[in-house]
């Protein structure tokens, strides 16, 4: 069951009235609710979302109940080692026996090649959800949750589960605790977010599937300023894909009265790599910078060389969280090296010239940083959308080869890029000046035109048929 | 922190939804006229300029026969479309300009939708009834029922929008159970519920098929609105999405005789033509085509088997027509008329 399709409003519609007519059992129709969401793809997805979060909330009581800190480091390694080990054996088995079999030959033939798994939708970000409240119980951050049932709906809370935002305790357990106000404020703002996420996927993000896929799938015969436009194109598509998502969990969980975080703000007009990581997926970003990053001493300023390296390693597990997949690991990577050498240039000639700075600041500056944060993309998504390295090497060979950008493009690139920066501007436009929030302020035949012409976009231009979200297979 | 919204009396936006509701009604009124007065004043080119769209409407301008006039109605996918070819260079076209000096009145409506499958070819039969033609010719070919279903066919039963013909009753009762049982889809049904409404509501996709003749546009508008060989790009063949998997359907008798049976009732005179195609082409047939002419006789349509009439040197693809072929086609089939 995706945000797509009619089950999905069916349910919803069921657990809104449900909710509507019995508030006292609204922490049960939701973990209901999310239960069967998660069940529709797979019953035994639904065990092991159980198992997740039966290890964590013992493990959370125990630490809270023990003072020893090696009773409490112990609950906590077995809440991590659980989660870990569920999401190591689903995910990355496969990719382990592949570098096996790869590193050792006829030595590793004992081994099974591949074993029949099938990745549990969403294990990546309930794992991560769930992971960071015992740490945080661990830390001291927060109490741990007594009541299982809430602790149950926050590891499986459907509008989040299964492609995020990765919520963090405090942010959330308190909104399921108590029961949220509902008024038609809410109801509009949670429709809103819906009929703007969908318009994003279905008459956006899908339609930039259809342009750009095709030529990334028949890369060896296409030129760079091809492959440089679906590149761009792709990059454009990852984002309305994922943060229409967003926009539709948002929405969902506001009908309920549930505030989620923001995930995005203006990665598309990210002027450095590490703006763009800041506005990107950021409850992941900063999931791994609390949870990785400043534990390893990502921001010790006087060890550079430490930082360097830590930033690679983090960002190198950023791309493997992505996938089990090389081509994940090298996107990561390469995003890794991109912030080792902003990070060099922030802390050495931009400290130092103050002319630096203010070039950097100045409109022109800010152009070049934008365009060369583009062009990592689009090199990123070389990495990102290849089925594995060798069809990347040649996309990136492509975009270094004098004869490959002689090539005669085949897509008509005027009206390609006409499109991406006329949905750049609106991206940045909408993001500074005309947020989203904001209609709910205009007048009732303001907003009535806005909601209508949503409607209108997605009636005359809505693909028939959606393809899954990108972010699902994570 | 959590910036939270104006609050506001009452659970239910009332003012907006009523807002909202009025605006889309008006929109929906105006295109509806619009369309109306628009298409009443397109010449009569011989077939749908818009390939899979729009079809239920090309069905409903098409007057029933007159008193004293002939009406071919002609079926079929993109070999009877005429890919690649003018309309007048087609067989139908080509037919027309034959009757056009006949002693008899005599009208030919292409009603051929390229790309177009059974499910298709079906309800367009039976909507055929309520026109009163004199013949009804089918030119059906392995793409629509003789081989296993394409990739693209197994994304929908219809490729036109024709589904939405079965908000006719008597076009409802006309088809098979089987069939209507397929139309169960809820999205095909609010479609069709909503199509009963007028015009804004059938034609909602054409603008994405419009769209997709722009060959600056049509790469994101490819392939489902528009037929694959308008504006098609270089290198969009070998693009299969992962997200698309054919669930292997073969050959049904059921609906091959569902068809005939629509033949046999929509006119007196009904033919079925087994399209001639490129030898390589007929050898990999998986149906033999004496069972498909015993189904045939026994209802009383008559089955012609063009293939020898047409070289392999008529076509310009395994299974479409060239200039010459048509050529051959329209006069084998003026022969063939009553």
């Amino acid at each position: 069951m995706t945000f797509v399709c009619l089950e999905f409003a069916v349910l919803l519609g069921v657990s809104l009235i449900l909710v509507r007519a019995l508030p006292r059992f609204r922490t049960a129709v939701l973990l209901l609710a999310s239960y069967v969401f998660y069940a529709y793809w797979n019953p035994w997805y639904a065990l092991l979302i159980a198992f997740s979060t039966a290890i964590d909330y013992g493990a959370a009581r125990w630490i809270a109940a023990h003072d020893r800190p090696r009773d409490r480091r112990l609950a906590l390694w077995i809440s991590v080692a659980a989660n870990l080990g569920m999401l190591g054996y689903f995910k990355y088995t496969n990719f382990g026996l592949h570098i096996i079999h790869d590193l050792l030959g006829e030595a590793a033939s004992p081994l099974p090649s591949a074993l029949d798994l099938i990745l549990p939708v969403g294990i990546s970000f309930y794992t991560f959800q769930s992971m960071a409240y015992t740490i945080d119980v661990y830390r001291g951050r927060i109490a741990p949750e007594r009541n299982p049932a809430v602790f149950a709906l926050f590891v499986s809370f459907f509008p989040q589960l299964v492609a995020g935002p990765i919520e963090r305790a405090d942010h959330l357990l308190p909104q399921l605790r108590v029961p949220a106000p509902s008024d038609s404020g809410h109801f509009e703002e949670g429709l809103r977010l819906l009929l703007w996420g969908l318009v994003k996927k279905l008459v956006v993000a899908d339609r930039l599937v259809l342009a750009a896929m095709p030529v990334f799938e028949t890369a060896p015969t296409r030129g760079a300023a091809d492959l440089l436009y679906a590149a761009l194109a792709l990059f454009t598509m990852l984002y309305f894909d994922f943060s229409a998502y967003t926009d539709m969990a948002r929405g969902t969980a506001v009908l309920f009265g549930v505030r989620l975080s923001e995930n995005f703000r203006l990665p598309l007009a990210a002027t450095s790599i590490a703006a763009f990581w800041r506005g990107w997926h950021i409850t992941l970003s900063t999931w791994v910078r609390d949870y990785v990053f400043l534990p390893l001493g990502g921001t010790n300023p006087r060890n550079l060389p430490r930082q360097a390296l830590v930033t690679l390693l983090t960002m190198g597990l950023v791309g493997l969280w992505h996938g089990a997949n090389w081509t994940y690991v090298a996107w990561g990577l390469l995003h890794g090296v991109f912030m080792v050498i902003y990070l060099l240039w922030f802390m050495g000639i931009r400290r130092r010239f103050r002319r630096a700075s203010r070039i950097a600041r100045h409109p022109a500056g800010a152009f070049t940083g934008w365009a060369l944060t583009m062009a990592l993309h689009a090199v990123g998504m070389a990495l990102f959308f290849s089925p594995d390295l060798s069809q990347a090497f040649h996309i990136l060979r492509s975009f270094v080869s004098p004869t490959a950008w002689m090539a005669p493009p085949r897509e008509p690139l005027g009206a390609g890029f006409a499109i991406l920066i006329v949905l750049w501007l609106i991206h940045a436009r909408m993001g500074t000046r005309f947020p989203l929030e904001r209609i709910g302020d205009q007048s009732v035949v303001w907003r009535a035109l806005f909601y209508a012409g949503l409607l209108l976009a997605l009636a005359l231009f809505a693909v028939p048929r959606s393809h899954t979200f990108v972010y699902f297979q994570f | 922190m959590a910036r939270t919204p104006p609050t506001r009396r009452g659970w239910f936006p009332v003012s907006i939804l009523s807002v909202l509701l009025l605006l889309i009604v008006a929109t929906a009124l105006i295109v509806d006229l619009a369309w109306k007065a628009w298409y009443a004043g397109l010449a009569d080119t011989g077939r749908n300029p818009w390939f899979r769209r729009a079809w239920s409407d090309y069905v409903d301008h098409t007057p029933p026969r007159r008193e004293g006039e002939r009406l071919i109605i002609l079926l079929s996918n993109s070999q009877g479309y005429g890919r690649e070819m003018a309309c007048e260079d087609t067989y139908a076209g080509q037919l027309r300009s034959r009757f056009a000096v006949a002693d008899t009145p005599t009208r030919i409506v292409n009603w051929s939708v390229p790309g177009g499958q059974f499910t298709d070819l079906i309800t367009l039969a039976a909507a055929a009834r309520s026109k009163q033609p004199s013949s009804i010719i089918a030119v059906v070919s392995p793409g629509s029922f003789t081989v296993p279903e394409s990739v693209e066919r197994a994304l929908a039963l219809w490729v036109s929008d024709t589904y939405r013909l079965l908000a006719d009753p008597t076009i409802r009762e006309a088809l098979p159970e089987p069939l209507l049982q397929e139309a169960r889809d809820l999205r095909l049904r609010i479609d069709i519920a909503a199509g009963r409404m007028g015009a804004a509501w059938r034609i909602r996709t054409l603008p994405s098929a419009l769209l997709a003749c722009n060959p600056s546009l049509a790469p994101f508008f490819h392939p489902q609105e528009s037929i694959n060989w308008f504006g098609r790009q270089p290198g969009l063949d070998a693009w299969t999405p992962v997200w698309r998997t054919s669930p292997n359907r073969t050959f049904e008798m059921w609906r091959y005789e569902a068809f005939l049976d629509q033949l046999t009732q929509a006119a007196p005179v009904s033919i079925l033509i087994d399209m001639p195609l490129t030898e390589r082409v007929r050898a990999g047939r998986t149906t033999p085509p004496d069972i498909l002419a015993a189904a045939a006789a026994a209802r009383g349509v008559r089955y012609l088997d063009l293939s020898a009439d047409i070289p392999d040197q008529s076509f310009i693809t395994a299974t479409h027509l060239n200039l010459a072929g048509h050529d051959a086609f329209a006069a084998r089939l003026a022969r063939e008329l009553p």
